[in-house]
């Protein structure tokens, strides 16, 4: 078996592969290579092995295989899930659809509803019932089991979720009825609330676990496919699933609980900047990711990428979402990418997405059809990509289509062709400036402190405009800027993250009973990893705490030391506490500090080689980098006789200043006067903005 | 950029960045909240004003509080003059006869200065647990304002950046909840000043002289667009009446009478006929009257489009003064918004016969609420008090079934307490929620179902509650039927029972059972038209029982 290390991310369009050899002498990786095929949308798996095909890699060669995917994503959104049955506390059947009751569309008098994903007789209630504590009131009645998994059965039900109130703080009535479960119908698919999440809320909570219910038959057998496919090709490696959270996780776990892969695609592309960073000494920064209709961003604090527990699927001003109550890494995410297109509104004001010409028909340069102008025509309009250097040269750019769908355009607002490009590109970076913020400024970080690193199709081709305007000092476009995430599952580690909600006042008197909440959940994760055959030196920790003033909702997480925590910790918890909570909304209190949820993350390492230098001898001069000379339209910062350079023939420590362009294939790299480019020794290229543009 | 002044692509941008500055501070001030009401329940609002105190942005909490800073900032003004707005400053004031609302909910001011020069406001309100009133919380059976807490004139806790220690102090010693009270009211500030810096840095970027360019034309748009869809409306003179169950005091009804004027591009709405302000707390301020008549107004004319200083300019109101709508001191106005939910109702009524393709049948009506304090015996005898908003069921369309479980149309972003979280805080164990059965009414498109909550109390607790809209129940449209009336039912430990819609302040003993059930929506159109399978579906979910089909639609099985 050769060592070839591989990782395949499955998007909307694209299946990315990245892979590479380790050299058995150096022990550093030799050669890295991507593949980009377009994504079989039924036949996933079959993508995935044509994409191996196409890169002349053999299964049987990989040692490492890491996978990540839009399958749970796509049941969801798409309702393709299985017939899914949910048991409740009595009296509680239906929260799921109640939700939490809200009309976010204020002036809408016909407002409905997301719909359930569980319909109310297929919800049934069992007695029992705890405290808040997780004092037993009501014990459960077994026997009431039996009956309602007839039912199910009758009406065809594939998978069964369950939630019980408060089984966050004492999950023994959910484990019963699991058992009982398992013991009268040993088939069927089952998920338990706690298996998720130990936090509270019970609408959240329930909606995971019927979300996680409804894909999991999907899912599972999406993965073993996907694993048979391996295995027939002669695969021995280890095969691992790229998950919300920032991390991989073993396959087994994954088709346990396959919401949490539910955002693994984008949280890649996180986890890859962090990743460079890590390479480049860099800890605080930006992740931004341009792809073909949305464009999202993260926040990474001190190489840490930000996690959330409240994310949404579905939610938008008109609509209240379902909750995933599951570590998803905090992404802004919002409908302004490299298809979206420009329109007028019935009010004369110009928009930008969230509408995407998608890839069929695709921007108007495609010639496939579409007339309607897109973020990417408009920077063909103005010169910024080669328009017969479109998609790599597969396609050359119908540039009179795209002048025409401006003239339409501009003509609704009485503006020539050109400023309609010039406002598509506005607005769009408008939008993306202000999801920026939300990850930034918003939440008390100063964007002047990070450097963001771009990529994705359209990424470096906005990245230099927005960061200058939020005063982001440098720009990083990584060396494989266009398949990004899958590269950032190969620097990966292995990665579980618990929480347990703990409501307790920070004082020194409950310090040993925080310190064992860590320690318990600390040794469950050792327990889980080593029964994978992971070993135990290999796993490491980090944990937060969740803390608020007395009397507050909203928390704030702190850093908790690794070992125990004495009554010194706590003051220095407190410490901690009162200045991150300042940072994030401007004040301090004299209030007393509360405990509401302990959070281990736990990590395992996954070993793996190091990044070679790129060899800068091998490189020709900087002439024969030079494609041609063009105008290029840089906006409000003129138009300018342009030198355009082939990413590809720059070699490490080449310095250019703007304005410049530097193409690739499926990426253009925009550099503006007064800016300046420095070519890194892995091949990453690093956008200097602060030269002083006004 | 500067250059081009109201070009569409920049006045778009500005526009956009208006109203991300007032999402950036609504998030702010429901993030660092305090109380419940305000980070769930969403009883908040902000919005940011221009130098004239004409809005450029808003988010709310609550659509009850649409367009009410600015007239607050407005009022201010010709109360002290622009001038008494000095960089630094942090104006706060609740005067029930200035904002129109409780004395519960408090507005803060905060003067945005570019410059130097005064160029706008940021502006926000949000509910307040305990301002002092005679009850914790807010009490059902005020008569008087004087009852319902501290009132204040507008007042500086911030005068040039510096906090008044005193007039802190004082807000503080007069709360049952004083560190929470400080906690609100800086998040208030925290929300202030995130539009300051915001702002700020949007003038940096445009110049106010383009800024201004913009907003003037973006007033300009909205004001067309109204005038525009009025229009549409044929002129004629609409009408309706209800009323509320009573006053909290007496057992007679308290009418809502509503007549809308329209000709040409104007719209008038008056509300003389309605009922004298009353003994009970049904009263609220005239700025309250016209931010609940734009509500209604927004939910037929425009709704899609942002609110700003061009929004509401053809619409006049008319409240006549010492009536429930523009009360005058000193009228208890605690529980002010149940008139206003009901003429949002009747407002759509009246409009139902020319505009079918906008209107829905009624909904259940009020906010439906249940006050619960006392001294937990859990935790060393502190106080608590948790006061709580319900769901209920809504009207239902031409098109359409009206939704389950849904808050009321005064509010919006409220979300209900979870339980688990509720639990920890209150020594009251729910035992139940759920969606009642049979209280939507029939139609061909059936009414939403109300909803049932259980509380069963672990400690002595003394209950307020608010139930309303028994009488005027939620009206079908179109042969429709009405839904049911909301109902509450207590179960004494010793097994009495009584049923009851609101009371102040009753003393309970552990181990009562409170059952709160809130009314249904209307029904659309001929309940024997309904589909045969949408009534079997109904039946299959308990969404309507058997019985209840039977008699109320003739496809029933």
């Amino acid at each position: 078996m050769a060592n070839i290390r591989a990782a395949s991310d499955i998007g909307g369009t694209f299946t990315d592969l990245v892979y590479f050899a380790v050299d058995e002498e150096t022990g550093q990786i030799a050669d890295m290579k991507a593949v980009k095929t377009h994504t079989t949308p039924d036949e996933f798996q079959a993508g995935v092995m044509t994409s191996l095909d196409v890169a002349g890699v053999s299964a049987k060669d990989l040692s490492f295989f890491a996978h990540g995917s839009t399958v749970v994503i796509n049941a969801l959104t798409e309702r393709k899930g299985v017939k899914t049955g949910l048991i409740t506390t009595q009296g509680f059947r239906d929260i799921l659809e109640i939700a939490r009751g809200n009309r976010p569309d204020f002036f809408n008098l016909r407002y409905q509803k997301p719909e359930a994903f569980v319909p109310r007789y297929l919800r049934r209630e069992v007695t029992e019932r705890l405290t808040h504590r997780g004092e037993v009131v009501t014990p459960l009645a077994i026997e009431e089991i039996e009956p309602i998994l007839q039912d199910f059965k009758a009406e065809g039900v594939e998978a069964i979720a369950v939630c019980l109130l408060h089984s966050y703080a004492n999950t023994a009535h959910e484990q019963q009825l699991c058992d009982e479960i398992k013991r009268l119908s040993p088939d069927v698919t089952m998920v338990a609330s706690h298996q998720i999440s130990r936090e509270w809320r019970e609408y959240e909570r329930t909606n995971t676990a019927a979300l996680c219910a409804y894909v999991k038959p999907i899912a599972s057998a999406y993965l073993s496919e996907m694993e048979n496919a391996l295995q027939r090709g002669g695969f021995t490696g280890s095969f691992y699933v790229m998950q919300s959270n920032g991390g991989i996780d073993t396959v087994s776990s994954a088709k346990e609980v396959p919401i949490s892969i539910v955002e693994s695609g984008p949280a890649s592309g996180v986890l890859g900047a962090a990743a460079l960073g890590k390479m480049l000494g860099i800890n605080d920064i930006i992740a931004f990711d341009i792809g073909g209709t949305t464009a999202k961003c993260s926040l990474i604090d001190g190489g840490r990428v930000s996690l959330t527990n409240q994310y949404m699927i579905e939610k938008d001003a008109r609509s209240a979402g379902y909750p995933i109550m599951t570590p998803v890494v905090d992404i802004v995410e919002i409908g302004n990418g490299g298809g979206s297109i420009g329109w007028v509104d019935e009010f004369d004001k110009m928009h930008v997405g969230p509408q995407s010409a998608g890839a069929m028909p695709g921007p108007v340069a495609y010639g496939k059809g579409g007339t309607e102008p897109t973020t990417t025509d408009a920077n063909i309009m103005l010169g910024r990509i080669n328009p017969n250097y479109f998609i790599g040269g597969e396609i050359k750019a119908d540039v009179s289509a795209v002048k025409l769908a401006f003239e339409k355009l501009g003509s609704q607002l009485d503006i020539s062709a050109t400023d309609a490009a010039r406002g598509v590109i506005r607005i769009a970076n408008h939008n993306m400036g202000n999801a920026l913020k939300l990850v930034s400024i918003n939440r008390g970080y100063d964007p002047r402190d990070f450097t963001m690193i771009a990529f994705g199709g359209g990424g470096a081709m906005h990245a230099a405009a927005l960061a200058q305007e939020l005063n982001i000092p440098k720009v990083i476009i990584p060396a494989h800027a266009a398949v990004f995430s899958a590269w950032g599952m190969l620097m990966s580690d292995l990665r579980r993250d618990y929480a347990l909600t703990l409501p307790l006042a920070l004082e020194p008197s409950n310090a040993a009973q925080i310190s064992k909440a860590f320690e318990n959940i600390r040794a469950e994760a050792v327990e889980a990893y080593t029964s994978e055959s992971i070993d135990f030196e290999d796993v490491y920790f980090e944990q937060m705490l969740e803390l608020r003033y007395e009397g507050q909702e909203h928390t704030v997480q702190v850093l908790a030391p690794l070992g125990g925590i004495d009554g010194t910790a706590i003051k220095d918890l407190i410490d901690s506490f009162n200045d991150a909570y300042e940072r994030k909304y401007t004040y301090r209190l004299k209030n007393n500090v509360e405990l509401v949820s302990c959070k281990v993350t736990a990590f395992a390492k996954v070993d793996r080689p190091e990044i070679g230098k790129l060899d800068a001898s091998v490189f020709g001069p900087l002439k024969a980098a030079i494609k041609e000379v063009r105008g290029v339209d840089f906006d409000e910062y003129g138009v300018h006789e342009t030198t355009i350079y082939q990413r590809e023939k720059l070699a490490p420590g080449t310095f250019l200043s703007g304005p410049a362009v530097v193409e690739e294939s499926g990426s253009t790299i925009v550099v503006f006067p007064a800016h300046t480019l420095k070519v890194d020794e892995y091949g990453n290229l690093h956008i200097d903005t602060t030269g002083g543009l006004s | 950029m500067t250059k081009e002044q109201a070009n569409p692509i920049t006045t778009e941008i500005i526009r956009n960045a208006f109203n991300s500055i007032a999402e950036d501070m609504n998030a702010a001030l429901i993030r660092s909240a305090y109380t419940p009401i305000i980070y769930e329940g969403k009883d908040c609002a902000v919005a940011l004003l221009d130098e004239d105190g004409e809005v450029l942005g808003q988010s709310l909490g609550l659509p009850l509080f649409l367009g009410n800073l600015s007239l607050c900032v407005q009022i201010v003004a010709e109360m002290r003059g622009w001038d008494y707005f000095q960089e630094g400053d942090v104006v706060f004031l609740n005067d029930s006869y200035i904002a129109g609302t409780h004395l519960n909910d408090v507005t803060v001011i905060v003067p945005i200065f570019w410059k130097g020069k005064r160029v706008g406001f940021a502006t926000s309100r949000a509910h307040w647990l305990d301002v002092g009133a005679k009850d914790a919380g807010q009490s059902t059976d005020s008569h008087e304002i004087y009852q319902e807490g501290m009132r204040w004139a507008p007042t500086k806790a911030y005068v040039g950046g510096k906090p008044q220690e005193e007039i802190l102090t004082f807000l503080k010693r007069n709360s049952r909840f004083g560190d929470a009270l400080l906690g609100d009211l800086h998040a208030q500030i925290a929300a202030g000043k995130t539009g300051e810096q915001r702002f700020s840095s949007l003038l940096d970027r445009f110049g106010l002289e383009t800024v201004l360019a913009s907003r003037t034309d973006i007033f300009r748009q909205s004001a067309e667009m109204e005038r525009e869809t009025i229009r549409a409306i044929p002129d004629g003179v609409y009408k309706a009446e209800g009323a509320l169950d009573n006053d909290g005091l007496t057992e007679d009804p308290v009418p809502v009478k509503l007549t809308i004027d329209v000709r040409g591009d104007r719209m008038t709405v008056d509300l003389t006929g309605s009922s004298e302000q009353t003994r009970g707390a049904v009263n609220c301020g005239e700025t309250q009257t016209i931010s609940a008549t734009r509500v209604a107004f927004k939910l037929l004319i425009n709704p899609r489009r942002p609110v700003d200083g061009g929004t509401f300019t053809s619409l006049d109101v008319m409240a006549p003064k010492n009536s429930i709508f523009n009360a005058q001191e000193p009228a208890a106005c605690s529980w002010y918004f149940s008139s206003l939910g009901l003429l949002i109702d009747l407002f759509v009524k009246a409009l139902s016969p020319v505009m079918p393709d906008a209107v829905a049948a009624a909904h259940y009506g009020d906010s439906m609420v249940l006050i619960l304090s006392g001294y937990d015996k859990t935790k060393d005898d502190e106080l608590f008090v948790s006061i709580e908003a319900n769901t209920g069921g809504w009207g239902a369309w031409s098109e359409g079934d009206g939704q389950d479980c849904l808050i009321n149309n005064v509010n919006g972003s409220f979300r209900d307490y979870p339980i688990e979280v509720y639990e920890h805080r209150y020594p009251v164990r729910i035992m139940k929620y759920g969606i009642r059965e049979d209280s939507g009414g029939p139609g061909k498109h059936r009414g939403g179902n109300g909803s049932y909550r259980e509380y069963h109390l672990t400690n002595d607790a003394s209950m307020s509650l608010w139930f309303e809209r028994s009488n005027t129940t939620a009206w079908g449209l179109e042969g429709g039927s009405a839904g049911k009336a909301p109902e509450v039912r207590v179960t004494c430990p010793d097994n009495t029972e009584l049923s009851l819609m609101k009371t102040n302040a009753m003393p309970l003993k552990a181990g009562t059972i409170i059952m709160t059930k809130t009314g249904g929506g209307g029904g659309h159109g001929d309940p024997k038209a309904r589909d045969t399978d949408h009534v079997a579906k109904d039946i299959k979910n308990h969404y309507v029982s058997e019985n209840f089909a039977r008699e109320s639609y003739r496809n029933a099985e």
